[in-house]
């Protein structure tokens, strides 16, 4: 089965929810948006304890993803 | 979001203190006391709220001796932080000395880490110099790079999540920052960012 994924409109959605969202933000007391800023970051931090990896191979992802980051820009 | 922006420094009252900002804090209160540092990259939108994760704070530090790094790893150390590097401190050094980065975490753990590396071209040493002191809540502080270099060097790396960043960071700043100078580097990285809403 052929999967049916338009990136292009997925980033373009995305882009939107990001001037909606920042919209919300500049408008909304800093109280209010760190709040539930900090709330959404600090659920994230909650799985860091449990990484999969060890430190060398979580080295070496950075140092492949970091060359293929490099040939990119090249 | 209320925060006045004059010069170089952000005064920000009010903002709830996140774990990943507490981490930063304590970090770059050691850090600050052997070198002159600033964050660049995915952080500063994060700090500003955008809502990502990240596993990495990445920091420029101005060149330091060996004997002052030496007393920046024991101070680390004692606070329960590691290299995650295989290297000993000698080996770190020498990394740093190469243009290389090294990244230090919290005892135990990967996530999250910082990367720092010695700064080594015009672009760091501006980031450096012109660095934007951010005063929270009247308590602390942290360095963060200028937002009108930050946005085009987001553009230039170019990753989705790069110009996602670049553009919450032009939306929360685009009235309080300095456009010519913006446009100076956009120029300079021959980046654009039209496309994405930021029209400079």
């Amino acid at each position: 089965m052929e999967l049916m994924f338009d990136r292009k409109k997925n980033f373009e959605e995305r882009l939107w929810f990001i001037h909606h969202y920042a919209n919300w933000v500049k408008k909304a007391p800093n109280k209010v948006w760190s709040k539930q800023h900090a709330d959404f970051i600090d659920s994230l931090m909650l799985n860091a304890p449990d990484y999969g990896l060890s430190s060398e191979e979580y080295l070496s992802i950075k140092d492949t993803v970091k060359n293929i980051r490099m040939a990119k820009t090249k | 979001m209320k925060f006045d922006y004059i010069e170089n420094k952000i005064v920000i009252h009010d903002k709830v203190i996140s774990k990943l900002d507490k981490f930063v804090l304590d970090f770059m209160n050691i850090l600050s006391k052997y070198t002159k540092y600033v964050i660049v990259s995915g952080y500063v939108p994060i700090f500003f709220g955008r809502t990502r994760g990240t596993e990495d704070i990445d920091v420029i530090i101005e060149h330091i001796d060996k004997n002052t790094f030496v007393s920046l790893y024991d101070a680390l150390r004692a606070k329960n932080y590691y290299f995650m590097n295989p290297e000993n401190v000698n080996g770190l050094y020498e990394m740093l000395e190469q243009g290389l980065r090294i990244r230090a975490a919290k005892v135990d753990t990967i996530i999250p880490n910082v990367e720092i590396k010695f700064l080594k071209d015009d672009f760091d040493s501006y980031s450096l110099k012109e660095r934007v002191e951010v005063s929270i809540n009247d308590k602390k502080s942290l360095f963060l790079s200028k937002i009108e270099l930050e946005i085009p060097y987001k553009l230039y790396l170019g990753s989705e999540k790069d110009i996602e960043d670049a553009t919450y960071l032009w939306d929360i700043f685009k009235d309080k920052i300095d456009i010519n100078l913006l446009k100076s580097f956009m120029k300079k990285l021959n980046v654009t960012g039209k496309q994405y809403g930021i029209n400079v």
